[in-house]
């Protein structure tokens, strides 16, 4: 019988797809009866879903109009000591 | 000395994300654009060594992350730190419980919620200690491999497995806190 603890660890490690059946069959029946444990990996799933739209999701604030202007121009710098 | 159309074009395409992973580090707008620059540079300078395999966007976050991490280094963040074992008893009883239920959370919706719970999600983050954040913001925001994390960090995979489920537990009790729908 799995704890919570284990179940935590499956799915907060990222473990779950590469858990074995038996494995996976388990945490089902645990998450069944525990409401704990189905709020957790809700949570965890919003939470993985907005991480990921940190860097990659093209609606986020970036750089600002001015400081990739200021970054173009050092780009076409002909000759540059800046960066190493 | 490349032709800098090559790295007007990934100002362009990446600058954005690249932006967004450095101020996710540094905290810093000025010092992340300054990265930017920095990176989108260098990678003029490596543009022969890049490998048409990997992926523009991941190749040029590396180079980024080298910068990053030497500093981070100079700042001897890489240090280990004692195993703290205990930190999970916060959570769990001895039989391996919740100490405290986990009460339901909306999940956000539309833009301006997104917005709102990366807003929160970003606090947090930066609550974390140092290890905890790093494997966080590498297995969880940019989805890498865990050899790669365990090589960047170097950290053991029991250790990338332990941090990973330690950062998820803290970050999301934070999240939690700070998230309210209405
Ligand atoms: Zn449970």
């Amino acid at each position: 019988m799995l704890s919570c603890k284990d179940v935590s660890a499956i799915v907060a490690s990222g473990e779950l797809q590469q858990a074995s059946t038996w494995r996976r069959i388990n945490i089902t029946f645990h998450l069944m009866m525990c409401q704990t444990c189905r709020h957790f990996v809700d949570q965890v799933r919003d939470i993985r879903q907005a991480s990921r739209r940190l860097v990659d999701d093209e609606k986020a604030p970036g750089l600002s109009k001015e400081a990739k202007q200021r970054i173009t121009e050092q780009l076409q710098k002909p000759t540059s000591n800046h960066g190493e | 000395m490349q032709d800098p159309h090559f790295a007007i074009d990934w100002l362009e395409q990446h600058g954005d994300a690249l932006y967004r992973y450095a101020l996710l580090q540094c905290r810093d707008k000025e010092q992340a654009a300054e990265l930017v620059q920095e990176t989108l540079l260098a990678g003029m300078e490596a543009y022969g060594r890049f490998k048409q395999t990997s992926q523009m966007r991941s190749w040029l976050i590396g180079i980024l992350k080298h910068k990053l991490f030497d500093h981070f280094r100079r700042q001897g963040k890489f240090a280990s730190l004692p195993e703290d074992d205990d930190e999970l008893a916060a959570f769990f009883d001895n039989s391996g419980h919740w100490q405290q239920s986990i009460a339901a959370m909306a999940s956000p919706e539309g833009d301006l919620q997104q917005r709102q719970f990366s807003a929160v999600l970003e606090t947090c983050l930066e609550k974390l200690p140092w290890k905890m954040r790093q494997v966080f913001i590498a297995s969880e925001v940019l989805a890498e491999e865990s050899e790669k994390i365990c090589q960047d960090l170097s950290i053991s995979t029991t250790n990338l497995w332990k941090l990973r489920q330690r950062s998820m537990l803290q970050l999301r009790a934070c999240i939690q806190k700070h998230w309210s729908r209405s």
